[in-house]
């Protein structure tokens, strides 16, 4: 460019970011630059364009299909209430003083998540040497594939199903909201324990990958005792 | 769809009916009871809240006397308050039975109280959906909402918050020992000065700005988690998500050594040193290096996020 | 060309009905009515694909992205609370999910794309993008050329309107750098676009 305007100026120009001296300013320098006057142009006939551009484009198969799978309540929670949606868990709310049930459900979860504490504790060929695994105990190997990782998994999944029934054993105690919000939490959480689960399938070996699935679940177990400790709470 | 609105709107003209005879039963519908009472409690009272729905503002002030006052909600049953100098209790009675069907629930039920205390009392708030503030309150606070937004601002000596879905926004000032935050899908935003820290969510995104903090634990499944601040003698910072990104911001000077590892995402640190291969796998990075003293610990992890280390 | 954006009266009237449609649908979504949250998918899909294809300039990737950010705005859904239209939230949330994604695969800003497919960009199927006249075309690919800094900042302001401060909050970076990217956006597409 032979003129002094930066075209960084030309862009504030067009976007009607100047002030109004250094707009006037700039129209006059137009009038006798045709450089400027033809990057101007460009710039307003590139916004134009760009203007008319489709808001839309629709993909080039239809992602209902996944997206469903991945958000559908009965695979996402594994444990499912047993086949009943959210809708048969819309319930009467009762008052305070009636969650003894949840409660106990608590202590059901303590007493089997202490459960899987021991088969880590109680295997040496398992026992990362930090109690249960979690993402911080860099510990030696634990398990690197899902065959071996499978008993723990099992373990895991006895205290999770135990909790939901019991929750569901008092869904009509259960406030749909609450219910919902409980739900949208355990999806995440079970997003996390699918895509571990797929890494330690895609990448046997991966001993660590084992802890990051089993801080997975163990986070899943905190969460449903803390739900219940939130809905008894409440 | 169709069936499930149905059954919807079923169940709310259902829970209306119910609502009404409440109602009917105990003042004019649709009206809401305001309330203004004052009671002697000292300077140290533990203070027990309970309000299902609506809001909650708790403030301190310099008076040996707990003060409530607000709107209770239409189909509430009206307010208990008791106080036996250190004991005070506040509950807003909900008849046994209400319906818990969503908007209508926190129409009818939903009170909202201003509740004045001695800024040395300690506060316990327990809530379904109200939106809970506390502030200037020094002594030990803990509240519970599933799904209630909640601020505090103040230096309460401990701080415990458990909540669903709200988000939380907390500002903690020289006098907080230990902070300790929970949530599912609400965000966490705190500023805290001197305290240990641990934050925990689900989805939740967490950001904290610390002054001298001790140790520190903050840990998301799906969130991302923001640091900025310094880091104090042999302190550990611990930082982990399993989804979200993690980024930390230091000082210059910071001393440290620093060990993160993501096994799917990158890591960027202004601190001059490369991430490598992690040792024992094929797959993940894994970036492990001393700064400064060497003094604090500082710990990074994350599966599928990236992180940053960066220098303030 | 027949456009959504077309104004009058009409039309307000129409997306002011759209909207209540669509509360109605988000309120029945966040009690985990999955059919309600197909039609929030079916009625945003396109502008949220549009935007993860103009953004990647993959198409493979922009798919996978658009998924992400349904999943992601499904587990969020008990957060959104209406304060804006829930296409609005749900797009910044979709531009999050793919500034997200770009971060976690480290850094390619410096990359050039060139691609060659432009199937997905005229696809017959998309009533609006069929219509596309030669020169949004070539504009269409000429952006998928970006280097991905510039990309994203031209999709961000010039296509999809957001500010240079909002795109800096949203990206983690200054103005500055926002608006030095737009500069460049500019200048690399008036290259290639008057070759
Ligand atoms: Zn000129």
């Amino acid at each position: 460019m032979n003129c002094s305007i930066r075209e960084e100026h030309l862009d504030d120009y067009v976007d009607g970011m100047l002030t109004e001296p250094q707009r006037a300013e700039t129209e006059r320098h137009l009038e006798s630059c045709e450089t400027c006057r033809l990057t101007v142009e460009f710039l307003r006939g590139l916004q134009a364009t760009a203007d008319a551009m489709p808001r839309e484009i629709k993909p080039s198969r239809d992602l209902w299909a996944d997206l469903e799978a991945r958000i559908s309540p009965t695979r996402v929670m594994q444990v499912d209430f047993r086949g009943r949606g959210p809708l048969a868990l819309l319930g009467v709310r009762s008052v305070r003083g009636q969650w003894v049930a949840l409660a106990a459900a608590a202590l059901v979860l303590v007493v089997a998540s202490s459960g899987i504490t021991a088969y880590f504790m109680g295997n040496p060929e398992l026992d990362p040497g930090a109690g249960l695994p979690g993402l911080s105990g860099v510990g030696e190997p634990v398990a690197s594939t899902m065959e071996e990782f499978r008993p723990a998994e099992i373990g895991y999944a006895k205290a999770i199903d135990d909790l939901l029934q019991t929750l569901d054993d008092r869904r009509e105690a259960l406030d749909p909201e609450t219910l919902t919000v409980i739900e949208a939490n355990l999806r995440v959480i079970d997003a996390a324990i699918r895509r571990a689960r797929a890494a330690i399938e895609e990448y046997p070996g991966e001993s660590e990958l084992a802890l990051v699935l089993a801080d997975n679940y163990r986070k899943k177990l905190e969460f449903l005792q803390r739900a219940n400790l939130l809905i008894e709470r409440s | 769809m169709r069936k499930i609105s149905l059954a919807l709107i079923l169940g709310l003209a259902l829970g209306g009916g119910l609502v009404t005879m409440d109602a009917t039963d105990a003042a004019t519908p649709g009206a809401r009871q305001s309330v203004d009472e004052t009671r002697h409690a000292s300077r140290h009272a533990d203070i027990e809240v309970y309000n299902v729905a609506g809001s909650v503002r708790v403030i301190g002030w310099d008076r040996a006397e707990v003060q409530v006052t607000g709107t209770l909600g239409r189909g509430t049953e009206g307010l208990e308050f008791d106080s036996d100098e250190d004991d005070v209790y506040i509950e807003v009675e909900v008849p046994s039975g209400g319906r818990r069907g969503e908007q209508q629930f926190d129409q009818v039920y939903g009170s909202d109280l201003e509740i004045r205390v001695p800024e040395r009392a300690n506060v316990e708030i327990d809530s379904l959906s109200a939106s809970v503030e506390v502030i200037g309150v020094d002594g030990e606070i803990t509240i519970t909402t599933v799904r209630g937004g909640v601020i505090v601002d103040g230096s309460p000596r401990e701080l415990n918050v458990n909540t669903g879905s709200g988000d939380l926004a907390i500002e903690a000032g020289a006098g907080t020992r230990e902070i300790e935050l929970i949530s599912g899908s609400g965000s966490v935003e705190l500023n805290a000065e001197g305290s240990e820290v641990s934050v925990e969510t689900v989805g939740g995104d967490i950001t904290v700005v610390g002054l001298g903090l001790l140790d520190t634990s903050l840990g998301s499944t799906a969130g991302s988690i923001h640091f900025t601040g310094d880091l104090v003698g042999t302190n550990d910072y611990d930082f982990e998500s399993f989804h979200g990104g993690i980024t930390v911001i230091l000082p210059a000077d910071v001393s440290a050594v620093i060990d993160a590892s993501s096994f799917a995402g990158g890591i960027q640190n202004d601190f001059g040193f490369e991430p490598r291969s992690s040792e024992r796998g094929k797959v993940g990075k894994r970036l492990d290096f001393e700064v400064g003293g060497g003094e604090a610990d500082v710990f990074i992890k994350t599966f599928s996020g990236s992180i940053e280390i960066r220098k303030s | 060309m027949p456009s959504s954006r077309d104004g009058g009266v009409i039309s307000a009237t129409f997306q002011g009905l759209r909207r209540m449609q669509m509360n109605d649908l988000v309120r029945a979504a966040q009690r985990g009515d999955t059919a309600a949250f197909e039609q929030l998918y079916r009625d945003n899909i396109g502008r949220v694909y549009a935007l993860c294809l103009r953004m990647t300039a993959d198409p493979g990737r922009a798919e996978e992205l658009s998924q992400d950010a349904f999943l992601r705005a499904w587990s969020k859904l008990s957060s959104y609370r209406g304060d804006a239209a829930f296409s609005t939230w749900l797009h910044r949330l979709a531009v999050n999910v793919v500034l997200a994604d770009r971060r976690s695969q480290g850094k390619r800003w410096a990359k050039l794309v060139m691609t060659d497919d432009m199937a997905p960009f005229g696809n017959g199927e998309s009533s609006s993008a069929a219509e596309g006249s030669a020169l949004e075309m070539d504009l269409e690919q000429a952006i998928a050329s970006l280097p991905d800094g510039a990309r994203t900042v031209f999709v961000l302001h010039a296509i999809e309107g957001y500010q240079h401060d909002e795109i800096a909050e949203m990206t983690g970076t200054a103005v500055g750098t926002s608006k030095a990217q737009l500069h460049r956006a500019r200048r690399l597409l008036r290259e290639v676009l008057e070759r």
